[in-house]
C-alpha cells in the first residue's frame, strides 16, 4: 500500500497543479467574456434586458456552487449532451463567475457619476464614444481590485470540481488520503499550493485597490 | 433687422416631472450676442429651462429654437444642436482619468474631427484664454475647484459653439474661488458670444447681463434689463428673493 514515498506524494499532488490552474483560468476566463455580454447588455437601456440580466444572475447567485456542478454531471446528460467532469465543472464555474463579475462590473459602471455622461453627450459625443472613451475607462478603475479579488474566490471554487471527479489538487489530495492515510502531509501540502496561488493575487488587489482609490 | 432669428427661443415651453410640472409655458426670446441671467428660488425651474436647450432635459409641449431650428428629435439630430451649445455645470464634471489638455480635446476629436494637433492646439489656446495655460497636464484631482471649473470652461469654448450655457457655475466652489470664474467668464462676455447664465452672482449680473429673467414655479415671473430688475422689481416674489440673496 505505501509504494507513496513522501516525495513520491509531493510530486503526484504537484503534477496535478496545471489543471487546478487550467480550470481556474477556464472558469475566469469565460465567466469574464459572459460578463462582458451580459454587462453590455444591460447599458444598452433596455428594462426588459435589465430585468432578465438580473433574474439569471439572482438565480445562480442563490444556488450553492456545488449544486450547480450537480445539475451541469448529472443533469446534462438526460438531456443526451455527454459530459466530462472537466466539462461540468467548467461550465458551473463560469457560470458561478459570470454572475459574480456582471454584478461587480455593473455597478461599477452605475458608480459613473451622471454628470460625466452628461457633460460628455453635453458636447455632442455619441453615446457608444460616451461610454467607450468616458465612462468604461472610470468603470474600469473602479472595478479592478474586486475583480482581480474574486480571482482568489475562483481558484478556491476549483476545489469543488473534485467531488465530480474531476483530478485537480484536491481530488488528488483525496485519492492519496485514502490510499496512505497522511492527512496531515498532504492536505498541508494542497494548503501550502493553495496559497501560494493566492497570495500574490490577495496583495495585488490590495494594492490595485490603493493605487485607483488615491488616484480619484 | 426683424428677419433675423433669436438665437434661442422658447415657445409656450411645459415640462412635467411625474405629476409636478416644472416649466409651465414659458416664452423667451434670447437675441444674439445676448448675455442672460436667469435666477429664482432653488425649485424655480431655472436649471431646467437651460438643460432643455441642449436637450439634457426633454420638454413636453412648446417649441425650442435655436437659431431658428427646432431643438427637439432624434438622438443624431440633438447631437447636432448639442454641437452648437456648449455647457459648464455646475459641479465642473471634468473627466477624471484625463488632463486638462484631453479633457479639452476629447469632443474636438470625436465630434468636430479635428486633429490631434489641431485640438490640442486650440485647446491650449483657450487654456490660456482662461488663464490655466501652466496646468495643462494637470488631471482634475490635482486641482482647485476654481481651477478645474475654467478648465470646465476652456473644453466648453474649445467647441467654438454659438451659445454657452452655463448652470450655476460658481454653486459649488468656495467662496475664495468664486470670483477668478467670475472674472474668466466677465471677459467672455465681451466676445460675442450668446451667453445664458444660471447664477445667485448678482453682482456679475449686474456687470454683464442684456437681461435678467426671474422664475418662479416653473413660470417667467420677471423679464428685463438689469438696472431696471435691481432699481424696481415688479413682483413681490422678486422683491423678497433679491432680500434674501443680497442680505
Amino acid at each position: 500500500m505505501s509504494q507513496f514515498t513522501t516525495w513520491g506524494i509531493v510530486s503526484t499532488i504537484i503534477g496535478k497543479l496545471p489543471w487546478t490552474l487550467c480550470l481556474s483560468l477556464i472558469a475566469f476566463l469565460g465567466g469574464a467574456v459572459v460578463a462582458s455580454l451580459l454587462t453590455l447588455l444591460t447599458t444598452l437601456g433596455s428594462r426588459l434586458a435589465d430585468a432578465c440580466v438580473s433574474m439569471v444572475i439572482a438565480t445562480i447567485q442563490s444556488m450553492p456552487l456545488l449544486m450547480l456542478m450537480f445539475l451541469c454531471f448529472f443533469g446534462l446528460p438526460l438531456l443526451q449532451v455527454n459530459v466530462s467532469p472537466l466539462l461540468a465543472a467548467s461550465v458551473a464555474l463560469i457560470a458561478f463567475t459570470a454572475a459574480f463579475l456582471t454584478e461587480t462590473w455593473r455597478a461599477a459602471l452605475k458608480a459613473v457619476p451622471r454628470g460625466q455622461w452628461e457633460a460628455a453627450m453635453a458636447s455632442g459625443m455619441k453615446h457608444g464614444d460616451t461610454l467607450r472613451v468616458i465612462v468604461l475607462p472610470q468603470a474600469v478603475r473602479i472595478a479592478t481590485p474586486g475583480t482581480v479579488g474574486f480571482l482568489v474566490q475562483v481558484v478556491k471554487a476549483t476545489a469543488l470540481a473534485s467531488i465530480v471527479g474531476f483530478m485537480e489538487i484536491t481530488r488528488a489530495g483525496t485519492v492519496l488520503n485514502n490510499i496512505t492515510y497522511r492527512p496531515f502531509l498532504i492536505f498541508a501540502i494542497i494548503g501550502a499550493l493553495y496559497m501560494a496561488i493566492n497570495l500574490p493575487i490577495s496583495l495585488l488587489a490590495r494594492r490595485l485597490e490603493r493605487r485607483f482609490t488615491f488616484n480619484n | 433687422m426683424s428677419q433675423v432669428a433669436p438665437a434661442i427661443e422658447f415657445r409656450k415651453v411645459s415640462k412635467w416631472f411625474g405629476d409636478f410640472r416644472v416649466l409651465s409655458e414659458v416664452d423667451l426670446k434670447i437675441g444674439k450676442g445676448e448675455k442672460v441671467v436667469v435666477c429664482g428660488p432653488s425649485g424655480s425651474g431655472k436649471s431646467t429651462l437651460v438643460r432643455c436647450i441642449n436637450q439634457l432635459e426633454r420638454h413636453q409641449q412648446g417649441d425650442i429654437l435655436l437659431g431658428g431650428t427646432t431643438v427637439a428629435g432624434n438622438a443624431a439630430h440633438i447631437r447636432g444642436i448639442r454641437r452648437r451649445v456648449g455647457m459648464v455645470f455646475q459641479q465642473f464634471n471634468l473627466y477624471p482619468h484625463m488632463t486638462a489638455l484631453e479633457n479639452c480635446c476629447v469632443a474636438q476629436r470625436l465630434v468636430a474631427w479635428r486633429s490631434r494637433t489641431e485640438a490640442e492646439d486650440v485647446a491650449r489656446a483657450y487654456l490660456e484664454r482662461v488663464r490655466i495655460a501652466d496646468k495643462a497636464g494637470s488631471y482634475p484631482h490635482q486641482l482647485s475647484g476654481g481651477q478645474q471649473q475654467r478648465v470646465a470652461i476652456a473644453r466648453a469654448l474649445c467647441m467654438q459653439s454659438e451659445v454657452l450655457l452655463f448652470d450655476e457655475p460658481t454653486s459649488a466652489l468656495d467662496p475664495e474661488m468664486i470670483r477668478e470664474v467670475l472674472d474668466v467668464m466677465v471677459t467672455l462676455a465681451g466676445d460675442g458670444l450668446t451667453m445664458v447664465c444660471v447664477t445667485h452672482e448678482m453682482g456679475f449680473a449686474r456687470q454683464v447681463a442684456d437681461k435678467i429673467v426671474f422664475m418662479d414655479h416653473g413660470r417667467i415671473v420677471e423679464e428685463g434689463a438689469p438696472s431696471d430688475f435691481f432699481r424696481q422689481q415688479k413682483t413681490d416674489r422678486a422683491r423678497e428673493f433679491l432680500a434674501q440673496i443680497l442680505h
